[in-house]
């Protein structure tokens, strides 16, 4: 039941991702629902499966945004890391923390990315990308949590 | 949380984490165009690999100039031995073509005539007198025989053949020797006479009449009025002349003791079986 679970909030997960990218210029939020993925694996894999997951999270996202391959894979590899070693110390019943968690996390990832193109591309610093969709990412990923039935179908309690 | 943990010893993840994030920023830099036009990865590349390039190319340009110029120098001399030796018979076959012109006016007429020689070396010279004669390596084992006319490599006269004849060495009396002399003329007023040498590097006309101006430089040629050496062959050219009553005195060159005679270029004597 929890794998089928997982996997289907995964495959939905990165059809949005798709249909987003694919509709980006209509919408007006910006969401990065495969950092949801990444988080996810982050807390509950070991640290190989974490890190080559992050690089391959951040080269689909690398695909889908300016396609500098590598920028996004770098900077998830390190976000993927990091939040493998600090979920360990995270109380991740308190959907405060999760929000911050992702939240924190995907702008610390976004950041690192806006350097590299700004450095390589000339590309100026967005807020989009540094503040508002971490945020918007992150509220989607304790709404999705929030649920008592989810954590535990999710296995994250 | 039922995290897995240990999956890798903690001290390989670092190593692990910086392959990974090296494998992005190699990625990344074959996206990153430079000035240059061509890519970070292409400069980096390119920065690494060309010193490599530069020293392969040249240890290979050297080895093989050195192959080439050294492993292979024995073809090359060979090859030289060669060309000496066509060009040296190119240069007697001007000078007979040149006589024989003189003589018939009719190259013609030459073909057939003086067309082999043979190529000496000259193993040792007299010390006392190094412009008297020398010896050659070949000797009557080569068809060596007296009074055959020696050459040096441009054709031009040193001298000829003389008892002591071995098997395998004869002796060679140069035209500078004090013994015997060359019927001899200056090309360009016929003025004929007889050189003699006095073992120095300089000969003199004998006989010579006074009423025939002679100036220097003038090229002196053999007549072959002394039965003994052919015709037109090359010999020196007039360095110094003195006036006497009736007659001058004019000092000649010969052109080939100013150059080596390592090498030499003896007549066949059957050649000249027409004359």
């Amino acid at each position: 039941m929890n794998r089928s679970v997982k996997t289907g909030l995964f495959i939905l997960l990165i059809g949005l991702q798709v249909l987003s990218h694919r509709y980006r210029g209509m919408l007006k939020f910006n969401l990065d629902l495969l950092h949801l993925i990444l988080v996810y694996i982050a807390i509950r894999s070991g640290f190989m499966k974490t890190i080559f997951s992050a690089m391959a999270i951040g080269l689909v996202t690398d695909y889908f945004s300016m396609q500098v391959m590598g920028v996004f894979g770098f900077s998830r590899t390190i976000t993927g890391y990091l939040l493998n070693e600090i979920s360990r110390h995270i109380d991740l019943k308190n959907n405060v923390l999760v929000f911050l968690l992702i939240s924190v996390s995907l702008c610390f990832s976004n950041l690192i990315a806006n350097l590299f193109f700004h450095f390589i591309l000339g590309f100026p610093f967005q807020l989009s990308l540094i503040l508002y969709q971490p945020l918007s990412t992150g509220l989607l990923g304790v709404l999705l949590i929030a649920p008592r039935k989810m954590k535990q179908y999710l296995d994250v309690y | 949380m039922n995290k897995e943990f240990g999956d890798i010893p903690s001290e390989r993840r670092h190593f692990v984490l910086a392959a990974v994030l090296f494998l992005n920023l190699v990625l990344v830099s074959t996206h990153v165009v430079l000035k240059n036009r061509q890519t970070l990865f292409q400069t980096i590349i390119g920065f690494i690999v060309s010193p490599i390039q530069v020293v392969f190319q040249k240890t290979t340009d050297f080895v093989s100039y050195e192959f080439k110029h050294y492993l292979f120098l024995k073809d090359s001399f060979n090859r030289y031995q060669e060309i000496k030796g066509k060009y040296s018979r190119l240069k007697y076959e001007n000078y007979i073509l040149k006589r024989k012109l003189l003589e018939h006016g009719d190259a013609n007429v030459v073909k057939g005539l003086y067309d082999d020689f043979i190529i000496v070396d000259v193993i040792s010279i007299d010390r006392n007198f190094p412009l008297s004669s020398v010896m050659i390596d070949k000797g009557s084992n080569d068809g060596i025989v007296k009074n055959m006319i020696v050459l040096n490599e441009d054709a031009e006269l040193v001298g000829r053949v003389v008892e002591p004849i071995t098997l395998l060495s004869a002796n060679v009396r140069l035209i500078t020797s004090s013994l015997g002399g060359v019927g001899a003329y200056v090309e360009k007023n016929r003025l004929e006479g007889l050189i003699t040498g006095s073992n120095i590097d300089i000969c003199s006309f004998k006989y010579l009449v006074e009423n025939k101006p002679v100036f220097i430089n003038d090229r002196v040629v053999s007549s072959g009025t002394d039965e003994i050496f052919p015709s037109y062959i090359p010999i020196g050219v007039v360095v110094d002349i003195q006036k006497d009553y009736l007659i001058q005195k004019v000092f000649v060159k010969p052109f080939f003791v100013e150059k080596p005679i390592k090498q030499l270029l003896v007549i066949k004597k059957e050649t000249r079986r027409h004359e």
